[in-house]
């Protein structure tokens, strides 16, 4: 039964018409994806549960302008997106990151990568995950979706374009410029701030 | 060599992370988003269709009043003033006595 393919055409059929059993429904399919895209564009501060709440709220109140052009999932991963970067432009950039502000672990990451030797096997996962986030709350919101999709969960441009919306330029301008500004935090931690 | 981009290799160790907890949705939480949806979904429509005919209603009907009130008064008043216009254009009057 998991197997198969929700039906989302009869799923929405019943949202019309104002069946809670098909809202409901509709909500726990979809919810992996959603899940997914607000914890890996999730802001300070902002509770996973909030987000998820305010994309299906989203999602329920423009249904009409849902005209079936791209699978539902598509469409919902749209408004995902670009919730959660409504939400990020609100947070305030964190300042400058400075070595001093890095937990011990994370320091040791920053030192292994920024090493020439091939050692990243060695660095702590967790701890490497937790410096990429602070690394890419210095980037802009829309900056930092191209490249978590890009570079943390391998997409292809054609899939990001999928997710977002955004044109193929966009996005390789897009990536093109996190990326600099990441090979420039890592060029200043590592002229100024190595210890 | 080379150096390998930093960024590259904190990504790659940074993907070797264990997945987070699962993906099962908090207790309740589809009912309270369903409801909450529905009822959304419901209220803009309830309000349109309870104040916008009237409010189309009652626009329809002001107008149509004061038109009718209006127009034979206004053009009265605006004959009137062609009238008092004309008799009471001080340079007209001047240029008929030259």
């Amino acid at each position: 039964m998991d197997d198969q393919a929700p039906d989302y055409d009869a799923l929405l059929d019943g949202v019309r018409r104002g069946d809670q059993v098909a809202a409901r429904a509709l909500v726990e399919v979809l919810h992996p994806l959603v899940r997914k895209i607000v914890r890996s564009h999730l802001p300070r501060r902002v509770a996973e549960e909030d987000l998820a709440q305010e994309v299906y709220l989203k999602m329920f109140s423009r249904l009409e302008q849902y005209r079936g052009e791209m699978p539902l999932p598509h469409w919902v991963s749209r408004i995902a997106v670009t919730t959660c970067i409504d939400h990020l432009r609100f947070q305030q950039r964190r300042p400058e990151l400075r070595w001093a502000d890095l937990s011990e672990n994370e320091a040791e990451v920053l030192d292994a990568v920024l090493s020439s030797s091939d050692g990243e096997d060695a660095t702590d996962a967790m701890a490497a995950k937790e410096l990429v986030g602070r690394l890419l709350e210095q980037l802009s919101p829309a900056d930092r979706t191209v490249i978590t999709l890009l570079d943390l969960e391998q997409k292809s441009v054609a899939e990001i374009r999928e997710l977002t919306g955004w044109g193929t330029s966009m996005i390789k301008v897009r990536a093109f410029r996190a990326r600099r500004k990441l090979r420039k935090l890592f060029e200043q931690l590592e002229r100024k701030e190595r210890p | 060599m080379k150096r390998q981009d930093p960024w590259m290799k904190l990504v790659a160790a940074a993907r070797r992370a264990p997945a987070e907890e699962s993906a099962e949705l908090p207790l309740g939480f589809a009912t309270r988003v369903a409801a909450l949806g529905l009822a959304q979904r419901r209220e803009p429509a309830d309000l349109f269709g309870a104040f916008a005919l009237r409010a189309l209603g009652v626009a329809l009907a002001v107008l149509i009043t004061s038109a009718a009130v209006g127009f034979p008064l206004t053009s009265a008043n605006a004959s009137e003033n062609s009238t008092s216009d004309e008799m009471d254009d001080p340079v007209a009057e001047f240029v008929a006595q030259l």
